[in-house]
């Protein structure tokens, strides 16, 4: 006896049922999931870092902290603090405003800060800084993809304080780790700073801000002028109108 | 396990990550804005030293670190003195709606600095810019020390409203219209020189 179309159609119909359902599975996103075309995140865009963020309360200072934090004049302020040069690492993401640009070329991740006029590339063809790096005032930073984190690791600095004015000092023979990411469904960056510097902390030091995403934003051309720090007499008033009207 | 069940199972290490880091966040304090160095005067008391003055404005820039004026004012003895006052970044400034044009050359000011160890200069704690004629409202701007959510920040908001071309959204500054019956009752209620903006 043979069978009919009808019948065979209803005998595979359960088969065909359970390929297509599996094939569906196979190719379609897990319910609940994002799917990530690719697995590195584009940060590219404009961001400016909220003005309130997080730093330790108590700073875990090291013998040695202690006596160069006491032995810091905030007034004179650190040799990097001047007028017109590029901001170091890690005041320059660290200021109260702080507009960033992120950009992704080949084989890095360049952030272009407005303050300073400051330029920072984070190099990810490298596992570590090449032989012979100098130290320099933002270091040289290896980035790496953790999924959809962005980590970086910051070496070679100059050393000398956190931030400009606070005092709270840093070794040239720190280490700085960031942690940059998108929490689900915003645009908006989340970093994490993790200072590592035993000289001068007994425990890693933790900063955490977030980047608002803002594409209304530019970075403006900084344009620097110095008015000179120097503090120790009568602002040369003739000399700064003429610096001005030159200007 | 049902929908309700399956949301609730998802959201539960939310919630756990939200404890923690609302834990974290109370372990740490609120980090303070902070600017390049600048040496106060300060007094016996700690306290730092604000003066008061009658003059005009010379100059003023929009400037990166600082932003700049030069005053001519007449100090304590009646003699002319040339001043440097600096404020916030231009960056900071523009965006809050200033332009070189909010200060000019000529304008009649009350002023109140924050004195540094140099003799002539200082930081920006507030200018009351005067109106060109009687009838025309003044404009009072305000910086270090009133920014923010502070006291004296407060009592001007209470009594006077902002200026229209200037909005406060980073907090450098802040500008508030005066005209001159609004200054006669600061006066009274605040006296002395600039009392409306001191501590």
């Amino acid at each position: 006896m043979t069978e009919s179309a009808e019948e065979r159609r209803l005998k595979m119909s359960p088969l065909v049922t359970f390929f297509l359902v599996v094939g569906l599975f196979a190719h379609a996103p897990v319910f609940g999931q994002v799917e990530i075309a690719d697995p590195t995140p584009v940060f590219s865009g404009i961001y400016v870092g909220a003005r309130d963020f997080v730093k330790p309360g108590t700073y875990p200072l090291t013998a040695a902290g202690e006596r160069t934090l006491s032995a810091h004049n905030p007034y004179v302020g650190d040799p990097r603090d001047l007028d017109c040069l590029e901001e170091p690492m890690p005041q320059l993401i660290l200021w109260g405003v702080a507009v960033m640009e992120i950009s992704h070329e080949d084989d890095a991740v360049v952030m272009k800060v407005e303050r300073g006029a400051t330029i920072r590339t984070i190099h990810l063809d490298v596992t570590e800084p090449p032989a012979g790096q100098p130290n320099t005032a933002r270091g040289y930073a290896v980035g790496r993809w953790e999924e959809d984190v962005l980590s970086v690791e910051t070496t070679h600095l100059l050393g000398g304080v956190l931030f400009a004015f606070e005092g709270y000092p840093v070794s040239s023979n720190a280490r700085f780790t960031e942690r940059y990411w998108r929490n689900p469904g915003e645009n908006h960056l989340q970093m994490e700073l993790v200072v590592y510097d035993p000289v001068n902390y007994t425990q890693p030091v933790t900063f955490e801000r977030e980047w608002t995403w803002s594409p209304e934003e530019q970075v403006q051309d900084y344009n620097c002028f110095s008015l000179e720090l120097d503090e120790s007499g009568p602002v040369d008033i003739d000399e700064l109108r003429r610096r001005l009207e030159q200007q | 396990m049902g929908l309700r069940q399956r949301l609730m199972h998802l959201c539960l290490p939310r919630d756990i990550a939200t404890l923690v880091l609302v834990g974290t966040m109370f372990a740490y304090a609120p980090f303070t804005d902070a600017h390049h160095s600048y040496p106060p005067l300060l007094d016996e008391n700690g306290e730092e030293v604000i003066r008061v003055f009658e003059g005009s404005i010379e100059l003023f820039r929009l400037l990166n670190p600082h932003s700049a004026m030069i005053i001519n004012v007449t100090n304590e003895n009646g003699v002319l003195e040339d001043w440097l006052i600096e404020m916030s970044a231009s960056f900071s400034l523009s965006r809050e709606g200033w332009s070189d044009d909010t200060l000019k050359s000529g304008d009649r000011v009350a002023i109140a600095v924050l004195a540094s160890p140099s003799p002539n200069r200082g930081r920006l704690r507030a200018v009351l810019v005067h109106g060109e004629t009687e009838e025309e409202p003044g404009r009072l701007l305000v910086a270090y020390g009133i920014r923010g959510d502070t006291p004296v920040m407060r009592r001007l908001r209470e009594r006077l409203s902002t200026c229209p071309d200037i909005e406060t959204r980073l907090d450098r500054t802040a500008c508030f219209s005066v005209d001159a019956d609004a200054l006669q009752a600061l006066q009274r209620e605040f006296p002395g020189p600039m009392g409306y903006v001191m501590p």
